[in-house]
């Protein structure tokens, strides 16, 4: 995938900011945020505001779900839907 | 009857039988349902482990399973020790090691740790099920307990590295709860939203309280804290009547809560505790919800539980939150820097003295323990000394000053920065390490930083990068690596909130004048 693309974008986000420990080359887009980038409950507040800041989008907190949260790629589904007013 | 803390559940499940005593996803338990199984699996272990006084381990989530195993581990006269379930498997050992249980209940026997030599009762296995549905043996008698008998032990940060575990009687368990039920009249109508795991003493309102009126505890599903929108949804479906909660998380509530969207009109009482709530921060929250609404501030260590409090009034103007007046009761008064506690000094450390004091940490023979002091005024308890600074303006109202050490709190969650920088230490290309609290620089709160030295490194690159202020950040690949697993080892041996957010490698640790680390130059440098 192309480094401008959506998920490149999330995990570029998630590796150098959050999960400092984490390799990149140890995890993937269906990685899970959880178990493989170990990703605590207050990280996860940092992420939202992120993801708002990269992809200039306001997200709807009554759209967030657990769903959304389980991989880089079903992060990247759901601010892709944000972005294109689908949501 | 006595009014311990089980013995007021078991008088409200016969007053109210079919009330709703937890309601948590997937399942209920009506206040009967709950009595009988707990007396089940009470004298389960009353067999099992023959006498009382055994420490018993719980690490699963806040859940149907664990309440029923509290209750049932304090009718049989033992000491429950909730560990958390997201702390990772090296803390855990630690605690199993300083607690020296004699059982273990658990959700995750596949986790790897020792639990040194205990036995294990995993819930869900025939084993569980067999002591659960058993029926009640109306000839076996209740072990005699009595108030000086441990209830419970919650481990809290402990600046050495190794937790401390706050030993809480059954007299002093009992004090709280009873207290709280009355002053915020809580009752059999309620619904109390439950937030906080059973590590935090917080949960010790939200289970004994209720129990004692005869209310429903709503579990909170440990995730939606991070949603708060989901927070505040669940709150909304459930009727919730009571929350009690960090301040952090009702910070979070009004930034994204959606909290104009919800109808709160059953909300009666909003308590919180554990950090400082900034009063601005306060008023964008109490500008959401509904008018009506009592709030208080309910202030109190693990060691002594919630010994002042302050019901906020409607048309509070202050800049800070005073953390009020003392439970009934309980005693506070001041030692200064020379010790003295002589009566008539407004500002000070806190000592408390009061029914709900600890007993002490366990395995602990201190006695002579600099913050145990003799209470000026007699009486039976002797006074634990807080390490808050505070003043009181004579009219027998507190305010809080800070730490006298170097404690912080994360999300109402104790740090003792010791315990991390004494982490860190146990890697050995690490010479020096100190951890400092950064405020507002993230939008999920207070967060910690870590700086570290490695005299290897150092020597090597003091020449090169060293700038006119002599704290020149790493930037090489080792560095690099040094830093990944510096926090690949907190993540294995802290609990998340307790895990720096960033390690900072520096060329030099700065000193002030008179030698000690610079600690507000690295807060400068932090901010950065």
């Amino acid at each position: 995938m192309s480094e401008n693309s959506t998920p490149e974008r999330i995990m570029n986000l998630i590796c150098n900011d959050l999960a400092k420990d984490i390799s990149r080359e140890d995890v993937t887009y269906e990685s899970s945020l959880f178990d493989d980038f170990q990703l605590d409950s207050i990280q996860l507040i940092e992420l939202f505001t992120k993801l708002e800041t990269e992809f200039s989008v306001e997200l709807d907190d009554d759209d967030m779900d657990f769903r959304h949260f389980m991989s880089v790629n079903t992060l990247s589904e759901f601010v892709d839907s944000v972005v294109s007013g689908s949501h | 009857m006595d009014n311990y803390i089980h013995d007021c559940f078991s008088d409200a499940a016969l007053r109210f039988p079919q009330q709703t005593a937890i309601w948590s996803e997937g399942s209920s338990l009506s206040y009967e349902e709950l009595a009988r199984t707990t007396d089940s699996l009470s004298q389960w272990l009353q067999k099992r482990l023959q006498g009382k006084g055994h420490r018993i381990a719980l690490l699963m989530p806040k859940s149907t399973e664990a309440i029923i195993s509290i209750l049932a581990i304090l009718k049989s006269g033992n000491t429950y020790v909730p560990l958390g379930d997201s702390w990772s498997d090296g803390r855990i050992n630690k605690i199993c090691l300083d607690g020296q249980f004699s059982l273990l209940i658990t959700d995750q026997k596949d986790r790897a740790i020792g639990s040194q030599g205990c036995h294990v009762l995993s819930v869900g296995s025939e084993l569980w099920l067999n002591a659960l549905g058993t029926s009640v043996d109306p000839g076996m008698t209740a072990p005699s307990i009595v108030k000086e008998d441990t209830a419970y032990i919650l481990y809290t940060s402990g600046s050495t590295g190794i937790p401390k575990g706050v030993c809480v009687s059954h007299g002093a368990a009992a004090f709280f709860p009873s207290w709280a039920k009355n002053e915020f009249s809580i009752n059999e109508t309620d619904r109390v939203a439950s937030v906080s795991p059973l590590t935090f003493d917080l949960s010790t309102f939200d289970l004994f309280t209720s129990f004692a009126a005869g209310a429903t505890v709503y579990i909170v599903p440990e995730m939606l804290k991070v949603f708060p929108a989901r927070l505040s949804e669940f709150m909304q479906t459930h009727r919730i009547t009571c929350l009690y909660a960090v301040p952090s998380t009702l910070i979070l509530m009004a930034q994204r809560g959606k909290l104009q969207n919800r109808d709160f009109g059953q909300l009666k009482n909003v308590l919180f505790a554990g950090e400082e709530f900034p009063v601005p921060l306060f008023k964008a929250f109490r500008e959401l919800m509904p008018a009506g609404i009592d709030y208080a501030n309910l202030y109190g260590p693990t060691e002594t539980n919630v010994c002042t409090y302050y019901r906020v009034p409607e048309g509070f103007d202050g800049s800070v939150f005073p953390i009020g007046r003392a439970l009934p009761g309980t005693h506070l008064f001041v030692r200064n820097a020379q010790n003295n506690t002589q009566s008539g000094q407004t500002s000070g450390e806190l000592c408390v003295a009061g029914p709900a004091v600890m007993s002490g940490y366990f395995g602990i023979n201190d006695s002579d323990a600099d913050y145990w002091v003799k209470n000026p005024q007699g009486g039976e308890h002797r006074a634990y000394a807080t390490g808050d600074q505070v003043s009181t303006s004579g009219d027998g109202e507190w305010s809080y000053h800070g730490r006298l050490d170097k404690m912080v709190k994360i999300w109402g969650y104790r740090v003792e920065l010791g315990e991390v920088e004494a982490c860190l230490l146990e890697l050995a290309f690490i010479d020096q390490a100190v951890v400092i609290k950064r405020s507002g620089k993230s939008a999920a709160g207070d967060e910690l930083v870590a700086f570290i030295l490695n005299l290897k490194n150092s020597d090597k690159s003091a020449s090169e990068k060293a700038n006119a202020d002599g704290c020149a950040l790493a930037d090489d690949e080792s560095e690099i690596d040094e830093i990944r697993l510096a926090i690949s080892h907190c993540k294995k041996n802290l609990p998340p909130y307790m895990v720096p957010k960033e390690i900072k490698q520096l060329a030099e640790i700065p000193t002030n004048n008179t030698g000690k680390v610079d600690r507000l130059r690295l807060e400068n440098l932090a901010a950065e």
